[in-house]
């Protein structure tokens, strides 16, 4: 959903040797725990009915919080072990067709309501986990392949002309030059993926996949707010967690002498 | 010699090279044929457009000729495999093209990594990389963006030398750099090519750089037609048509000079008089005049050396170097 | 039934559903922008304001639609009412971060020369900046529009209104005769509607933009 918006993001001005700032960094996970604090102790507040009891005990919580992570972390492998290597072979190839096909895909995939995805794949093939994944694997493919086709032909042609020019293969362009240097623009679109999966999990449930979903939707179907805002600032929780992880990964996986 | 100077050139030998592109009427580049002799620095200079890259690129093959043939040390360069074949060409261009990413002893050393050397040879490869064009050792360890412009383009001098090849292929590498800080460079480049003696093609189109770089100048036409294909001395002596000439233009004689060097100028004996004005035998009959014209003096003492304690060999007089300028640079 | 015999025989339901889509997601569109663009506005000038507004609008994009939605209804009940919020919220981020970098990147001699000739700062923020910024600001605005009209889908489960309906009626009576027609009315008839409300914002885009700095 939020590919483009990655891609306009400006590059961080570069100041000095760029050292992150640490302080910085921590507000996001301190806001994060401050938020589950609260709802904690409102929920301690609360009058559960057996319903509410029923759902918002730690147990519940924790199998589900468990379920969801798993089913993040295997989409995402997923997502980047097809998607890389798609983006790769889309550029080396430089065709226009395929270029125009995926940058196309990429415009409408923001278009399709993951909902409307989710459950049409259930009711073609069936409900369950699997069907689950490759809806969040189809979804979350796009800024990924897009972001490392962007990547790669963002690379400046003197580059790859001087490597050319030393005599490096192909190949060794690739590895050597291409693909370091669009190491940050497929960051980004891992990030925008991983949180995109994150966000999007919750569906899974509603076709028996599992997850924080369940939960939420349970208060939701039964208009009980203790269960929809615990289950909800959950997931909230933990796509910013995410995200802030994806942050992470691209301070420190970024080359460095850029 | 040590290792940077192992390989020396070999001769390069275009022959009715022609590069035709689809869809284009007229030919880029139309049918070249010229010998650039082992261990010269051969320059290539015209208007933008005339074709001069083209023609450079297609000796390394990064633009493939869609006829002639191209040899390098007697050898047909189309028969060999581009990557290999360019491997043992080294290639500087005005965008320098260090990659961001890599220390600077990793980019120098990235053909010899993958060539298969050993860590310890690559390092002190870099070493005396790094000694030969002039930067400390310690800039083995930065980025490519910790440097100046100037700094960068020996860097990228000493990435073209790495796997010491027997040709250098150059375009406008100090093209982009300030006025100061070309010269620097185009005078530190004379002075390794003394001593590494490669055979180096040199595109530009600054006829003045030509001059001061080239043991011998094409100066090409559109097409990369050959116009003249000879020694500085004798382009500016006896330009072949209009055409050179509108490159040489105003000041010809004085370009001249620039060219002559004092130590191959007949002195006169050292006047005894005090306070004249002294210059060392390695400068250029043109810094001689300049120095004459600044100290309104019309002689000049000639020095062994550089520096204040050298041993005055000759002098030299205002009517000598018209007389040079007229004479000796028309036959060297 | 086939697809076709399901589109014929309940057009009236479907066109509703349509309409309601459109019509949340344009009055959200309408709200965030009076909101994105005037906190872009007021920041632009501040390096940290800006920064913080960017931050937080984008960290309001990175929670989940349907976890908003679930604290949502702890206020505002269930219908239109969470939806819209929701939404708004979305489309926050692009149209606050676009204002932002397009009144900043306005070329500063043009700022200069209007200075220059005596225009008051906030004169040269409306008759300046602003229209100079105009195309990139209404990028933001279709970028907005794409991200929420598929989230809009998620509202019906709140019993919002839109296309949404389709889809959670399909999975209600999952196996159901008509289920799969239902949620594939509801899928593609959103990408549609996605597609055309791109097309006419092109178009009012074009429109909008002074002819001078058209691409």
């Amino acid at each position: 959903m939020t590919a483009p918006i990655q891609a306009r993001r400006p590059a961080r001005a570069a100041r000095g040797t760029g050292r992150p700032r640490w302080a910085g960094l921590l507000v996001r996970p301190a806001l994060i725990v401050a938020g589950l604090l609260v709802l904690w102790l409102w929920t301690r507040g609360q009058r559960l009915d057996s319903i509410e009891a029923r759902n918002v005990n730690g147990e519940v919580i924790g199998s589900q919080v468990l379920e969801h992570v798993e089913l993040t972390l295997i989409c995402t492998a997923l997502t980047i072990a097809i998607a890389v290597p798609l983006g790769v072979a889309v550029s080396l190839s430089r065709s226009r067709v395929g270029r125009v096909v995926v940058l196309g895909l990429g415009n409408l995939g923001q278009a399709i309501p993951s909902v409307g995805l989710i459950v049409l794949l259930a009711l073609v093939i069936s409900i369950g986990v699997g069907t689950a994944v490759i809806a969040l694997v189809a979804y979350a493919v796009l800024p990924v392949l897009r972001n490392t086709m962007v990547g790669i032909e963002g690379v400046d042609p003197v580059l790859t002309e001087a490597a050319r020019g030393m005599g490096l293969s192909r190949l060794a362009v690739l590895f050597t030059v291409e693909l370091p240097l669009a190491v940050p623009v497929i960051l980004a679109g891992v990030r925008t993926a991983l949180v995109l999966t994150v966000a999007s999990a919750p569906l899974a449930a509603l076709i028996d996949g599992g997850g924080l979903g369940e939960g939420l939707f349970t208060g939701l179907s039964l208009n009980r707010p203790v269960i929809s805002v615990t289950f909800g600032v959950l997931v909230a929780a933990l796509a910013l967690f995410a995200d802030w992880l994806g942050l992470l990964a691209e301070m420190f996986l970024r080359p460095k002498g850029m | 010699m040590p290792e940077p100077t192992g390989r020396p050139g070999e001769t390069i030998e275009l022959t009715d090279v022609t590069k035709r592109y689809p869809g284009q009427a007229e030919p880029a580049v139309e049918a070249v044929s010229m010998v650039i002799p082992a261990g010269e620095v051969v320059v290539l200079v015209g208007p933008s457009g005339c074709g001069k890259t083209t023609t450079m690129k297609m000796i390394n093959r990064l633009i493939e000729p869609t006829s002639g043939t191209i040899t390098i040390g007697g050898t047909d360069v189309l028969t060999l495999d581009p990557d290999q074949h360019r491997r043992d060409i080294g290639y500087v261009i005005q965008q320098i093209g260090l990659f961001p990413h890599k220390r600077i002893e990793d980019n120098i050393g990235l053909m010899p990594k993958v060539l298969g050397w050993s860590r310890s040879r690559i390092r002190a490869r870099v070493a005396e990389l790094l000694e030969l064009v002039g930067l400390p050792a310690d800039y083995a360890r930065r980025y490519p963006r910790e440097l100046s412009g100037g700094q960068q383009q020996r860097v990228g001098v000493a990435r073209a030398l790495a796997a010491d090849p027997s040709v250098m292929l150059m375009d406008e590498p100090f093209g982009a750099t300030d006025p100061i800080t070309r010269d620097h460079l185009q005078n530190e480049f004379l002075r390794l090519q003394r001593e590494v003696r490669k055979t180096i093609v040199f595109v530009t189109h600054d006829f003045d750089e030509a001059l001061k770089m080239g043991d011998r100048i094409a100066v090409l036409r559109p097409r990369s037609v050959i116009a003249q294909y000879d020694t500085p001395e004798a382009i500016l002596a006896a330009p072949a048509d209009d055409y050179v000439a509108s490159f040489i233009g105003a000041g010809g004689q004085l370009k001249k000079l620039a060219l002559l060097r004092l130590r191959d100028v007949e002195l006169a004996p050292a006047p005894r008089a005090e306070g004249l004005p002294r210059i060392a035998v390695e400068a250029t009959a043109r810094d001689a005049l300049d120095l004459m014209l600044g100290e309104g003096s019309d002689v000049v003492l000639v020095t062994d050396d550089f520096g204040d304690d050298a041993t005055v060999i000759g002098s030299l007089d205002l009517r000598m170097v018209m007389g040079a300028a007229a004479g000796e640079a028309g036959n060297p | 039934m086939t697809f076709a015999e399901y589109l014929r025989e309940n057009w009236i339901t479907i066109v509703n559903d349509t309409i309601l889509h459109f019509d949340v997601t344009l009055g959200a569109i309408a709200i965030a922008v009076v909101i994105g663009v005037g906190l872009g506005m007021l920041t632009y000038r501040h390096s940290t304001l800006a920064a913080l507004a960017t931050t937080t609008t984008g960290a309001f994009l990175t929670v989940p639609s349907v976890a908003l939605l679930g604290v949502l209804i702890a206020p505002f009940g269930l219908g239109v009412l969470p939806v819209l919020v929701a939404l708004v919220v979305y489309a926050l981020l692009p149209i606050t971060r676009n204002t932002i970098v397009g009144l900043q990147e306005v070329d500063p001699a043009v700022v200069e020369a209007g200075r220059g000739m005596g225009l008051s700062r906030t004169r040269v923020l409306w008759d300046l900046r602003l229209p100079l910024a105009w195309p990139v600001i209404f990028a933001g605005v279709r970028v907005s529009t794409q991200i929420i009209i598929g989230i809009a889908a998620i509202g019906a489960w709140v019993q919002g209104p839109g296309l949404g309906n389709q889809i959670f009626d399909g999975l209600g009576r999952f196996g159901g005769a008509n289920s799969l027609n239902q949620v594939l009315t509801g899928t593609l008839g959103i990408i549609l509607l996605a597609l055309l409300f791109d097309l006419a914002l092109a178009g009012v885009a074009r429109l909008t933009t002074s002819r001078g700095i058209r691409a």
